[in-house]
């Protein structure tokens, strides 16, 4: 448990936000630019001065205003990537890499320092200058080199903004199935919905200073009096596992808590493998009847929870699949003709070719 | 047989001070750029007095404070049983206080260019405060502590009213270059006060060149 009050001011902006984030799992900070998101990072990484901070992590307190106390970052053992990390000048990936493991015991670290490299794909790079690495290489030795350090909480501070697309979805997968891999607490700092979605269990939504909502980011996500549903790009996740592959016509069935989806892919998952589906609310579409012989893959009844119209007459609705929240924006037309109203039953269809398998 | 010995002290008094600069001189100008408090700034031009100061002046107060009646002056007579004044001692301390605003002024600016993100990178991954200073600041720093040492050293190393001063050139143990120049020409011998001249020129061109060839060629 991440326990933390910071009241900071600096120079205009003013930040004074306060919440519990669990010590497992990934936690995502989400808000607009300038929202004070780099700063609430620092804070809790110790970085910043002249805060009133109070913040624990387990049982330890790292710092207390009013008693006193100050846990220097240096003894927090916390990793942090910053957006855009800074090397020594002139040192080259090893040397980058070996600076914070030389920094601890042989019984604090994880793992050997070959193997990271290899699993990094950092290998072949290691006596390389860093500064010669393209944008995605140099993040990826900021990434090791923090985790090399054995921190036990990883702070990433949008950490792949600067790199294109594809890059991205492949840097991000390596840092879930890292997560997966070693169990290491994480907060991510992002501006981006879809990947605050994809990458949170949990989501802290920040607006101007202030902490606006703070929970499972499944629930956050789709809730529709938060901005994050309201927008465009709304999207949520669902969390599945793999079930079979229908190589023939190359979609797999993925099945969660409430029911099953089908999802085109060109590969088959490994057996039981999780995966996290993201459905954006643009490409779920609503009928009060079953349809039939439809080319949507994905029907499934559904309860509407809320709706709310929004400027560009659309309007947004809340659904429940079960327990599973999933979200669906339709016109204001479409919402009318329907009759739409919370607490009303339907069915809400998606595409397999709409849904990514990440 | 030519006496050298003025070379010899004065190459001995600038190391020994540029040495004692260095290692107050880099707490010092950590300490004046971390936060600039009215404390801090008015350190700041108390560093930079000795420039604005006539060497005279500075050389008369430093006299009266190493003396027998000053407080360094008392502190050796207590502990030593002499004063610094008129002591290689008393100069190294003069020459600290000479120097120091040459020291300093690289120092500062270069702490002030330090990018704080590698200091905050290095803390995160383990490195305490004077872990931080040796394997970060300093070699960030390479170039601004060379640049300090080489005006230190040459400034010292010229130095004539704060030397007259304080250690009231007394040949073999106070008279160092600047003053042994003085002394020949006073007594016209002018191949003399030549001979040393002209090494004071090429040691300090020298060290200038080496300087500016080392610090240009890492921008």
């Amino acid at each position: 448990m991440l326990t933390f009050r910071f009241q900071l001011r600096l120079g205009g902006f003013d930040l004074d936000a306060q919440g519990v984030l669990p010590a497992q799992g990934r936690s995502v900070i989400f808000g607009p630019s300038g929202a004070g998101k780099t700063t609430l990072l620092r804070l809790m990484a110790g970085l910043e001065r002249g805060a009133q901070a109070r913040i624990a992590y387990g049982d330890e307190l790292w710092e207390d205003r009013e008693q006193g106390v100050r846990i220097p970052p240096h003894r927090r053992r916390i990793g942090l990537v910053f957006q855009h990390p800074v090397f020594m000048p002139g040192c080259t990936v090893e040397q980058a890499l070996r600076y914070g493991w030389r920094r601890r015991l042989p019984a604090e670290r994880r793992g050997a320092f070959a193997a990271a490299a290899e699993r990094f794909g950092l290998s072949a790079q290691l006596q390389r200058r860093v500064v010669t690495l393209s944008g995605g290489e140099r993040q990826r030795v900021a990434l090791l080199r923090a985790l090399l350090a054995a921190p036990r909480l990883l702070l990433l501070d949008e950490p792949f903004s600067g790199i294109d697309t594809e890059l991205r979805a492949t840097l991000l997968h390596a840092l879930e199935a890292l997560h997966a891999a070693e169990a290491l607490p994480m907060i991510y700092v992002t501006h981006s919905a879809e990947e605050a979605v994809r990458f949170a269990d949990h989501l802290l939504l920040l607006e101007a200073g202030r902490v606006r909502a703070l929970g499972p980011a499944d629930m956050l996500a789709a809730d529709i009096s938060l901005p994050l549903a309201r927008r465009p790009d709304a999207v949520v996740a669902i969390n599945t596992k793999f079930v079979q592959h229908d190589a023939n016509d190359g979609v797999s069935l993925l099945a969660f808590s409430d029911g099953e989806l089908w999802v085109t892919a060109s590969r088959p998952a490994a057996p039981g493998a999780r995966l996290r589906v993201l459905v954006h609310a643009r490409d779920v579409s609503l009928a009060r009847t079953r349809p039939q012989a439809s080319s949507i893959l994905n029907v499934m009844p559904a309860r509407v929870v809320a709706l709310a119209e929004l400027p560009d007459a659309a309007v947004v609705v809340s659904l429940r699949i079960g327990n599973t929240p999933l979200l669906a924006r339709v016109s204001r037309r479409s919402a009318r003709e329907l009759e739409l109203q919370p607490g009303c039953a339907v069915y809400a269809q998606v595409k397999g070719v709409a849904l990514q398998n990440p | 047989m030519f006496d050298w010995s003025p070379l010899v002290l004065s190459v001995e008094l600038a190391t020994v001070t540029t040495f004692l600069l260095l290692l107050t001189g880099i707490p010092l100008a950590w300490w004046l750029v971390r936060r600039k408090t009215v404390v801090r700034r008015a350190a700041y031009a108390l560093v930079a007095l000795p420039l604005a100061l006539p060497p005279t002046v500075l050389g008369f107060y430093l006299l009266l404070a190493l003396g027998p009646h000053g407080p360094l002056g008392a502190f050796a007579v207590r502990w030593f049983g002499a004063s610094f004044a008129f002591t290689f001692t008393g100069l190294v301390i003069a020459s600290m206080v000479y120097s120091l605003p040459l020291v300093v002024q690289p120092l500062t600016s270069g702490f002030e260019r330090l990018d704080a993100h590698h200091l905050e990178t290095a803390a995160l991954l383990g490195a305490g405060p004077w872990d931080r200073l040796v394997s970060v600041v300093l070699p960030l720093l390479r170039a601004d502590l060379l640049t300090a040492a080489v005006l230190g050293f040459i400034h010292t190393f010229g130095e004539f009213g704060v030397v007259l001063m304080v250690g009231g050139d007394i040949p073999g143990r106070t008279r160092v270059l600047s003053l042994a120049i003085y002394d020949h020409v006073q007594a016209l011998e002018y191949h003399q006060a030549d001979l040393l001249s002209a090494v004071a020129v090429g040691m300090s061109f020298t060290a200038l060149l080496l300087l500016y060839l080392i610090t240009q060629r890492r921008r």
